[in-house]
Formats: C-alpha cells, sequence, structure tokens
C-alpha cells in the first residue's frame, strides 16, 4: 500500500506545487517509487515545474473517465525511473473529479508506487477537497504572513473533518506544517511572522522551513525540481524536510539572519 | 427527538418523491393528563418566547402520565396543546388505552425511547457531566463548537475565525483568538473563564464587545469576564 501525501494550504502562490515537485523527487531520489498527481484541473502548472509540459498526451481526468489507461498518462521523469507525474488537464474544470474516480486512481497507483503526492490547488472547493480526501499525511504549506496563517488553520480544520480518515474515524491524517518564503531578516525587523508565531497560531508539527530563495523561481522557471539544486539553502531545506518525513531526526537550518562577510557585503552575495 | 424517514433511490416519478429526512424535534414530558397542569407548565414558557412555540411540531412523551386517565384525557390535553399553538404530531409512551386514542387523532405513535428504562431517578447525577462538552483539539478558522444545554471547556486553542459557543459557561485553558459567545440562549449568569484571552468577539446572553473594544492589559493573561445589567466585566484572576 502507498502512503498518500496531501500538499495542501488554501491560499494560492504559497509554494504548493514548487513542494509537491520537490517532495516526489526527493523520495524519488532516495529509491522510492514515487508518483506526483496535479489536482488542479484547469489551471495545471505542475508539468512546468516538473519540464514535463512538453510529453503531456493524457491526464488524471481522461483517466478518471475511462478515455485513457493509467499507463497512457502516466509520465516517466527523465531525470528519475522512480518518478513518475500525472497531469491535470487544463481544457476541463474540477467538476469532472469525483470522489470515486479519484479513489479508484489512487487504488490503481497504490499497487505500484510507495508515495502518492497530491497536489492540490488552492481554495477550499472540490479540487482541493479531492486532493485531501483519500490522505494519510499532509503538507500544510504556510508562508509567514496572517492570511496564510489562517487559510492554512481552516484547511486543517477541513482535513480532520471532511477527510476519508475522519469520516470512517480511522487513524487522523498526519500533518506536517512547512513553512516557506521565510525570510530571517524580515522576520528580525518585526515585518513577517516568526517560525514561533506561526507554530504558536497553528499548533503543528514543524517538518521545515524553506528559506526564500532566487533559486526557487529559477528552478521553476527551467522546470528542475528545486531540490535538485542542491547547492541552493532551499533545495538543501527541502531535502532536509524529506529526510525528516522519513523519520531521520535532522535540526532545522536556516532559521537566523546570515552574517554576510566582507565579499558578500561588498558583492551583494 | 429524531425521526429518520425512508429513502427511495429507485422511485423518480415527476409527482412525489420519497426522501430521507431527519427532524430534530422538541419533546413535551407530561406527567398527567390535566389541562389546568399544562396550562401551567406552558403559560410561562410561551409568554417568554410566543414565536419559539408558534406551530412548532411537538410530541408528547406520556411515560410518565398516569395511566388511569379517562378516555377522554388525552384529546382534551391535545386540544389545550394546540391552544398554545403547538402543533401535537404523535406521542410516545403512555397506555395501551391512550395509544389506541392517539391512533383515532391521526397522531403518529412513537417506539418508547431506549434511553428510557424506568429508574428515572438516577439521571439528574449523569446529566451534567453529559452536557458538558470538552473539547481537546485545536478549533480551526471556520470551525464551530457549541455545547448545547451546557458548559464548554476547552483545552486546545481557537483560532481566529473560529467559534465556540456554549449555553451555559465557558472555561478555556488556552488561548481563545476567535469568537467566544457564553449563555446564547439568555442566561445572565454565564461566565467565560480563559488563560489568554486575545478574542475577536467576546458574548455573553448577547452583549458583546469586539476586539477592537476589549481594553489592553487582559490579553495573554487568567481573565474571567461576567456580565452585569448591561456590561460585560472582565476581571484578572
Amino acid at each position: 500500500m502507498a502512503r498518500i501525501i496531501v500538499v495542501t494550504s488554501g491560499k494560492g502562490g504559497v509554494g504548493k506545487t514548487t513542494t509537491a515537485a520537490a517532495l516526489a523527487m526527493g523520495l524519488a531520489e532516495r529509491g522510492l517509487r514515487s508518483v506526483v498527481i496535479d489536482f488542479d484541473v484547469g489551471l495545471r502548472n505542475l508539468d512546468l515545474i516538473m519540464g514535463c509540459e512538453r510529453r503531456v498526451v493524457y491526464d488524471f481526468v481522461n483517466v478518471i473517465q475511462g478515455e485513457a489507461k493509467l499507463n497512457q498518462a502516466l509520465i516517466k521523469d527523465k531525470r528519475n525511473d522512480n518518478l513518475f507525474i500525472l497531469p491535470a488537464s487544463q481544457t476541463r474544470d474540477k467538476e469532472a473529479l469525483s470522489k470515486a474516480g479519484v479513489g479508484a486512481v489512487l487504488d490503481a497507483l497504490s499497487e505500484e508506487f510507495e508515495y502518492i503526492v497530491c497536489d492540490s490547488p488552492a481554495g477550499i472547493e472540490v479540487g482541493a477537497t479531492m486532493a485531501m480526501y483519500y490522505a494519510d499525511d499532509a503538507f500544510v504549506v504556510t508562508n509567514p504572513e496572517v492570511s496564510s496563517v489562517r487559510d492554512s488553520d481552516r484547511m486543517i480544520g477541513i482535513l480532520s473533518s471532511k477527510s476519508r480518515r475522519a469520516e470512517q474515524g480511522l487513524e487522523p491524517i498526519r500533518e506536517f506544517l512547512l513553512l516557506t518564503r521565510y525570510a530571517p531578516e524580515r522576520v528580525k525587523r518585526g515585518e513577517m511572522l516568526s517560525v514561533e508565531d506561526v507554530q504558536d497560531i497553528l499548533s503543528l508539527d514543524l517538518i521545515g522551513v524553506i528559506p526564500e530563495s532566487q533559486a526557487v523561481l529559477n528552478a521553476s522557471n527551467s522546470g528542475i525540481p528545486v531540490i535538485m539544486d542542491t547547492r541552493s539553502s532551499a533545495g538543501q531545506a527541502y531535502s532536509d524536510v524529506v529526510a525528516r518525513y522519513l523519520g531521520e531526526p535532522i535540526p532545522h537550518r536556516f532559521l537566523d539572519v546570515h552574517k554576510k562577510g566582507l565579499f558578500g557585503r561588498l558583492f551583494g552575495g | 427527538m429524531t425521526i429518520t424517514g425512508l429513502h427511495n433511490n429507485t422511485a423518480r416519478p415527476s409527482g412525489a418523491e420519497l426522501k430521507a429526512g431527519t427532524f430534530t424535534l422538541p419533546t413535551l414530558c407530561l406527567s398527567g393528563l390535566d389541562p389546568d397542569a399544562i396550562d401551567g407548565l406552558l403559560q410561562e414558557r410561551v409568554a417568554k418566547a410566543p414565536h419559539f412555540f408558534r406551530n412548532t411540531p411537538v410530541v408528547l412523551d406520556l411515560t410518565r402520565a398516569n395511566d388511569h386517565d379517562q378516555d377522554s384525557g388525552l384529546a382534551i390535553a391535545v386540544g389545550a396543546i394546540r391552544g398554545y399553538g403547538l402543533v401535537p404530531i404523535g406521542v410516545r409512551g403512555g397506555s395501551h388505552a391512550q395509544r389506541e386514542q392517539a391512533r383515532l387523532m391521526e397522531l403518529a405513535v412513537f417506539p418508547r425511547s431506549r434511553t428510557d428504562k424506568g429508574s428515572t431517578a438516577r439521571r439528574p447525577a449523569s446529566r451534567s457531566a453529559a452536557l458538558t462538552r470538552v473539547i481537546e483539539s485545536p478549533v480551526r478558522s471556520g470551525q464551530r463548537v457549541y455545547a448545547k444545554g451546557g458548559d464548554l471547556v476547552l483545552l486546545a486553542p481557537v483560532s481566529s475565525g473560529a467559534e465556540v459557543v456554549a449555553d451555559g459557561h465557558v472555561h478555556a485553558y488556552a488561548p481563545i483568538r476567535g469568537r467566544v459567545l457564553a449563555g446564547v440562549v439568555g442566561d445572565p449568569s454565564a461566565c467565560i473563564f480563559c488563560k489568554d484571552l486575545n478574542a475577536e468577539l467576546v458574548s455573553i446572553a448577547g452583549r458583546y464587545k469586539v476586539n477592537e473594544d476589549l481594553q489592553p492589559g487582559y490579553t495573554g493573561r487568567l481573565v474571567s469576564v461576567s456580565l452585569q445589567g448591561e456590561a460585560l466585566i472582565f476581571k484578572k484572576l
């Protein structure tokens, strides 16, 4: 049985797709057979972030509606044999996702893969609720600002009441807080909520803090999951997150203001 | 009490459709069928909330009514209850004769409730604990928790955008950042006790203050809120 992970947030633009791509690639790099599914039907983006946008033939909705077989829609990652992508349809809308249809696809994937990463759309409508319904684990992606924190809080409430695990009275979804776009110097100036503030409001286990980094945008533009940019702070932070998720006790990094050296100050490093 | 209807998936005619519906109905527990006693029971209550009782369906619980009432007893009692605007739709319990009368009056006859097993003397002891609601996990934005008929005990934070409501007191052992309402059915003696009160709105029996009107100095510490006259009184504990 595969473990089903949902990457969710409520608010848009906080880094869900970046996280889903990094997480799936990170698990695959460790030899774990993984698939990442784009639930953002109508606004698909995952294929761009994964760099496979020119290889999409069939998609998730085609499979749900029986127009294509699962194997026809799955795209194998060119860089890693353990990683597959199931893209979303750009021409349909989210009503095309049905609970039974999504369940059947996840069941079929469960037989082949060890981890299924579901990239949730923003909002709390049908796309987002479908993405989280069957989840075992949830990564709640949050930016350190109040509106994102509140939306995450709302999402956590939905996870604990409207998921399959909640409805069937099973062990609840494991929820992890992932703070993204964290800028320690802005926290220090009081322009941004600190890790402690966010944890205090959400009372949730912190799985990682991804620092604000130019590398994320560069990675998105070039279709390479940022976790593969091992020199960047964001890439390293995502590697830490994957390790922590798999149970390795790794201390948090990139929380403090980085002191710039002489060269850094001269060249704006 | 709750009634659950039947559900029929196959029948889809244009004229009528049988659908499931669940209704919560008030139950009127009668200790006798004497119309004067019923007047005494209803007069005061209906005067307090006339709108609530107007056209309200009600189930008559005859479990505790005397068995040896006359044959016409139920008809007179139903007439008296209708006089207050209530609409009796059925009976529960009662003697065989009373149930037969109910059938003649075209009232529904509900089965005896399973919780009523005679020993009414034991009920009050377990009642207060049963009505207190204890919440151990955070109340998230968009969620609403209601302790009906009793107190609410909160052991985890209440997020902004969430709402915690009780008919009785609210005791919070974690921060409240959402809305907190005590004594919502109009009990002015209800209080709020909170470890860290930074609520969006605080209300007791309908009197309220929004966050902006809360005096600084009461957040982040143990506080009680009570109602004196029309004013909410905040006290540091």
